[in-house]
C-alpha cells in the first residue's frame, strides 16, 4: 500500500515572500514545498505523538546516564561545554524550548522508528507551523484537520520559561528581553529565527535579534550591538560549533551561567539529546525497545544499517550499507571527522512516484506539530517538504473536484 | 466571513492573520500567469513592525468587547459576531474605524472599542486601557502589562526612522516605563565586551540548522 496524498493548488510564490518565507524553490528548481498533502488518519496523528513523548521520556533518562556516568567522550561533546551542561541540566529555569524528532514508519501500518532528535538547532518550523496550514486554507479545507499547534505551543513555552525564571514570574515582575540570533547565512536561518522571536514578542516578551557576530558579551552578560541588556539569548547556532571554534566563547557562556546572567535558548543540555552518540546507548539501555532501531558504534553484523556521523546535519556524510557492508548509496559532506554510528535501516513509507516520507514531530513540553519530509533517496535539507491532512469527508469532496 | 462554527488559527498569531488576508485577496482574483518579480528583502518579519492583534466579540447587538489581545508586527481585528461568524477586519479598514469613534452612540460600539485597548493605546488614543471594554480581568491585565513590549517596539521604530515618524504618532503615548531588568547603552556594562565571535563563518557556510 502506497502512502496517499491529496493534490492542492500551490501559493503564489508573492504571498510566501509577504509572510517570509524565501525557500520555497529548491536550487535544481523543483518546488521545495510539495503540491501534494500526506493524507493521514487521526489514529496514525495520535502514534506520531505518543511515540514523540515517549522518546522524551527515554532521551532524559540516556541523557542523565550520560552524566552520571560521565559518558561525554562518547557523544563527542567537547569538554569545555561539559560544565554548563551539567549546570543548566540540573536548573528548571533552563526550559528546552523546542526540537524535533525524525520518525520512519507511522504510515502503511508501519510501526514508527526514531531516526534522530534534531534537539538543539531543529529546521522546518516556518514550513510545519504556518506552510501547511496556509495550504489547507488556500484549498478550502478544514483548517483543524492538521496535527499542528505548534506556533501556539512556542508562545505557550514562551510564557512557561517566563514562569520557571523567579525573576519574571509573578504579576510585578519585570518583562523578560530576548536576544535572537543566527548568522548572516540567507533567509532560511534569518526568517526562522525571526519567526520565533515574533512568537515571544505576541507571548509578552521584549525582544531583539542581533546577528551572532554583533552580539556583545561581557561579565554582566549578553547585550546587542547598541548596548541593550538581554536576560535570554536564543541562538540558532550548534553548540558543537561554540565549542569548537568559539572556545573563549564557550568560557565565557559558562561563567554567565554560571553566575546566573544569562539563560541560553535551546539550553546547552540539549546537545547530548542532539548527538547521534545517545543513540546507541539508547539502545543499550533500552534494548528492543518498539519504537528505537538497534543502533552501534560498530558496524551491525548481517543487517543492512545506516551509517552517520555523531554531529552530521541535513543528511550529510550518510552512507546505506547492506547485511555484508556494501556501499548502496551515500551523501558526501563536512562532517567526516566526527565518530560513526550505525543505525538498522528502516524502509521509510513511499507514495506510488517513489518518494520516501519521513515525519518530523516537534516537541515543546509536549508532542505540537507533525510535518513530512519527501525524497527519492537519502532525505537532506533540501529535499521537499509535505504538509499533511487528516483524513475526513471532505477528502472525497476535494478529490471529487479534482484538486 | 467565515462559516459559522468553524475554526481558525487566525487569532493564534498576527503572521497567520496576514497570511490568511492575503490568501482571501488571492481567492478574488487570481494571480497573474507570469511570475512576479522576486521581492526585496523587507518582508513583514523584517520590518519590525509594532501593531497589535485583537480579537472582539459582539456581546449584545451593536456592542463589543475586547476577548483577546497582544502586541504584533501586524495589525488586524478579528470579530466574531453573535452568530458565531468571524470576521476578519485588516488594517486599513481597522484605521478607518478607529476614525470613526467619535461618531458612535455606543459606549462599546467597535471603533470606541477598538480606540480604548491596546490599539488605542499604540495610536495615542489613550493613555492606558480602559478595563469597560474588556471580556474579563485578565485580558485587561494583561493589555496593561502588553504595552511595555510594544512601547519597546515603537521606540526602535522611531530609532530607525531617526524621528518620531510613525504615523500612529498623534497622540499622548506615555514614556518611562521600567524595562525589566533592563539596562540601555553604555549603563551597567562592567568588563570589556566582546564580540565578533563567529565572523569568519558569515558567508559561504550552510545553513546550521537540522
Amino acid at each position: 500500500m502506497a502512502v496517499p496524498t491529496l493534490r492542492v493548488n500551490p501559493i503564489p510564490p508573492s504571498i510566501f515572500e509577504q509572510v517570509g518565507f524565501y525557500w520555497y524553490e529548491s536550487p535544481d528548481n523543483l518546488d521545495y514545498v510539495a503540491n501534494e498533502l500526506v493524507r493521514i488518519t487521526a489514529e496514525e496523528g495520535e502514534t506520531y505523538y505518543r511515540a514523540a513523548e515517549e522518546l522524551y521520556g527515554l532521551y532524559v533518562r540516556a541523557a542523565q546516564h550520560v552524566i552520571d556516568e560521565n559518558l561525554f567522550h562518547l557523544l563527542e561533546i567537547p569538554e569545555n561545554l561539559v560544565e554548563m551542561i551539567r549546570l543548566t541540566w540540573e536548573d528548571d529555569r533552563h526550559f528546552h524550548l523546542l526540537g524535533r524528532f525524525d520518525l520512519a514508519g507511522g504510515l502503511e501500518g508501519k510501526p514508527v522508528k526514531l531516526i534522530e532528535f534534531n534537539a538543539d538547532t531543529p529546521s522546518m518550523i516556518f514550513e510545519t507551523a504556518l506552510i501547511q496550514w496556509m495550504l489547507l486554507r488556500h484549498n478550502g479545507l478544514d483548517e483543524e484537520r492538521q496535527f499542528n499547534r505548534l506556533y501556539e505551543t512556542l508562545q505557550e513555552s514562551f510564557l512557561r520559561i517566563r514562569h520557571l525564571h523567579p525573576a519574571f514570574a509573578g504579576a510585578d515582575a519585570p518583562i523578560p528581553c530576548v536576544l535572537f540570533s543566527c548568522l548572516d547565512l540567507g533567509l532560511e536561518d534569518e526568517n526562522t529565527t525571526r519567526l520565533l522571536e515574533e512568537m515571544a514578542y505576541e507571548a509578552g516578551f521584549i525582544t531583539g535579534f542581533e546577528y551572532a557576530h554583533d552580539v556583545c558579551f561581557d561579565t554582566d552578560g549578553v547585550s546587542n550591538a547598541g548596548g541593550d541588556r538581554f536576560d535570554f539569548w536564543y541562538k540558532l547556532l550548534p553548540y558543537e560549533y561554540i565549542g569548537l571554534e568559539e572556545p573563549e566563547l564557550a568560557a565565557l557562556l559558562t561563567d554567565l551561567l554560571k553566575r546566573g546572567r544569562v539563560i541560553l535558548l535551546n539550553p546547552p543540555y540539549t546537545l547530548l539529546f542532539q548527538s547521534k552518540g545517545l543513540l546507541p546507548i539508547l539502545w543499550d539501555l533500552f534494548p528492543g525497545h518498539p519504537l528505537l532501531l538497534e543502533t552501534s558504534f560498530e558496524p551491525l553484523r548481517g543487517k543492512s544499517c545506516v551509517e552517520k556521523k555523531t554531529f552530521s546535519r541535513e543528511g550529510d556524510n550518510v552512507r546505506i550499507l547492506d547485511a555484508s557492508g556494501n556501499e548502496l548509496d551515500r551523501r558526501d559532506g563536512d562532517y567526516v571527522e566526527y565518530r560513526s554510528i550505525f543505525q538498522e535501516f528502516a524502509e521509510l513509507p513511499a507514495d506510488p512516484e517513489g518518494h520516501l516520507y519521513q515525519a518530523g514531530v516537534f516537541y515543546s513540553w509536549e508532542p505540537c506539530g507533525l510535518g513530512f519530509r519527501r525524497e527519492k533517496g537519502i532525505i537532506h535539507n533540501l529535499s521537499q517538504f509535505a504538509g499533511h491532512v487528516v483524513e475526513s469527508m471532505l477528502m472525497n469532496q476535494g478529490r471529487e473536484n479534482g484538486k | 466571513m467565515e462559516r459559522a462554527g468553524r475554526k481558525s488559527r487566525v487569532i493564534a498569531g498576527g503572521v497567520f492573520f496576514l497570511a490568511h488576508t492575503l490568501l482571501a485577496g488571492c481567492d478574488d482574483a487570481p494571480p497573474p500567469s507570469s511570475p512576479r518579480p522576486r521581492a526585496d528583502r523587507g518582508n513583514v518579519l523584517e520590518q519590525r513592525k509594532a501593531g497589535v492583534m485583537t480579537q472582539i466579540e459582539e456581546t449584545a447587538p451593536g456592542d463589543y468587547k475586547i476577548m483577546k489581545e497582544y502586541p504584533s508586527s501586524t495589525t488586524g481585528v478579528v470579530l466574531k459576531r453573535r452568530d458565531g461568524a468571524s470576521e476578519v477586519i485588516p488594517e486599513e479598514k481597522v484605521l478607518g474605524l478607529i476614525d470613526g469613534a467619535s461618531e458612535e452612540r455606543s459606549l462599546l460600539g467597535l471603533g470606541t472599542v477598538l480606540s480604548s485597548g491596546l490599539l488605542g493605546y499604540m495610536m495615542g488614543k489613550n493613555a492606558a486601557p480602559n478595563p469597560f471594554v474588556y471580556g474579563n480581568e485578565a485580558v485587561y491585565q494583561q493589555s496593561l502589562a502588553s504595552r511595555i513590549p510594544l512601547e519597546e517596539r515603537l521606540r526602535e521604530e522611531e530609532k530607525r526612522a531617526g524621528s518620531p515618524a510613525n504615523r500612529y504618532w498623534y497622540g499622548s503615548r506615555y514614556y518611562g516605563w521600567r524595562y525589566g531588568t533592563r539596562s540601555y547603552g553604555s549603563s551597567g556594562t562592567s568588563g570589556t565586551r566582546k564580540s565578533g565571535f563567529f565572523s569568519r563563518m558569515t558567508g559561504g557556510f550552510r545553513g546550521f540548522m537540522g
